[in-house]
């Protein structure tokens, strides 16, 4: 399936259900592993919210057209990598990827990189 | 390269149903083709396959590989793709490439790197590995396992590049110019500080809004619907 490796960092947080996940939901899980972090390291968020919803206000009758687009979601399928991240000591990038998944609607894993690729 | 040995049967069927099958009597389906010879679907056991992967780590192995019931003897193949469940790790589909050792092949091999780059020690920058495989062409009994990158050298804002690679007995495919490594400067998240004239504003439209809570005015109360 697309998306569901790791493909830049070495670690990574991967959806385990299917899910609309919104522009908000994304940017706040964006800000609070960005925030743990703090300095260094580098993260790739692996989903874009390209898909408008539309609402009708409350209280209305049906008809008189379709509603306004309200907000942007993601649609995200089992399997998919949200965010991934890279540079960072791996407690510190786990304990981001957990605040990370506080923010999101859906059941995830924190995966790591089997062969990170780097040896000092 | 090591060369790991694997036994596989013949596999009758086709379609997801009968790969599924396969699947719950303990085999993983495959299939085998190359050197100009008809296609043959096999099957696996998934115990030996993820031993096999769990010791030869990821990237394209060479692999003997013996069909029961083939007069001819043992295949030389190459893996050449294994198929996971996105997130079950389960194996669900291999290939297996014939290969001659007298033809070049085409394959890609994992970029490893090696030691600390400047950058990462005095300006705590960051290293990016920007090129995790790399496409060879070269004869079976020269495929490196890996390609070793040494990357203690590079600084801050510097990157290796394909063109400064070179490996024995060995073509490499990809473009020149694409960097294999790079260290990036660290991204630094700031805080913002609130002056004190913002706390002012702050704490006014805060008790502004207390006000409002308490006594809505008339005009801003919900009208009820008529249904």
């Amino acid at each position: 399936m697309r998306g569901s490796k790791l493909a830049f960092g070495e670690v990574g947080l991967q959806a385990l259900e299917p899910a609309w996940i919104t522009a908000r939901q994304i940017e706040a899980a964006r800000v609070a592993a960005t925030r743990h972090v703090r300095r260094g390291g580098k993260m790739w968020v692996r989903v874009f919210p390209d898909k408008p919803i539309t609402l009708k206000p409350a209280e209305t009758r049906m008809g008189k057209g379709k509603g306004t687009p309200e907000y942007w979601v993601a649609v995200v399928k089992p399997g998919r990598i949200l965010f991934e991240i890279g540079g960072v000591p791996l407690d510190i990038s786990k304990r981001a990827l957990q605040l990370s998944a506080a923010k999101l609607p859906i059941k995830t894993r924190f995966i790591v990189r089997e062969d990170i690729g780097v040896e000092v | 390269m090591a060369r790991y040995s694997l036994t596989g049967k013949t596999r009758e069927g086709k379609g997801k149903g009968a790969a599924r099958r396969t699947r719950r009597e303990g085999y993983v389906p495959a299939v085998l083709y190359g050197e100009k010879s008809e296609n043959r679907l096999l099957a696996v056991e998934a115990r030996a396959l993820t031993t096999l992967l769990r010791t030869a780590g990821r990237g394209s192995h060479l692999v003997d590989l013996k069909v029961e019931g083939n007069p001819s003897g043992n295949y030389l193949t190459l893996m050449k793709e294994v198929q996971q469940h996105p997130f079950r790790g389960e194996m669900l589909h291999v290939d297996f490439q014939r290969v001659s050792l007298k033809k070049k092949i085409h394959l890609a091999v994992p970029v490893v790197l090696v030691g600390e780059p400047v950058g990462v020690k005095t300006s705590s920058g960051v290293l990016e590995l920007l090129l995790r495989e790399l496409d060879i062409e070269c004869l079976p009994d020269n495929i490196p396992g890996q390609v070793a990158v040494d990357v203690s050298h590079l600084d801050v804002g510097q990157s290796l590049h394909v063109s400064d690679l070179s490996i024995e007995g060995v073509t490499i495919l990809n473009p020149e110019e694409i960097p294999v490594a790079a260290v990036a400067r660290p991204t630094v998240v700031e805080e913002k500080v609130p002056s004190e004239e913002e706390l002012e504003a702050e704490a006014a439209e805060g008790e502004e809004a207390a006000k409002e809570d308490v006594a809505p005015p008339e005009s801003e109360q919900p009208s009820q619907s008529k249904g």
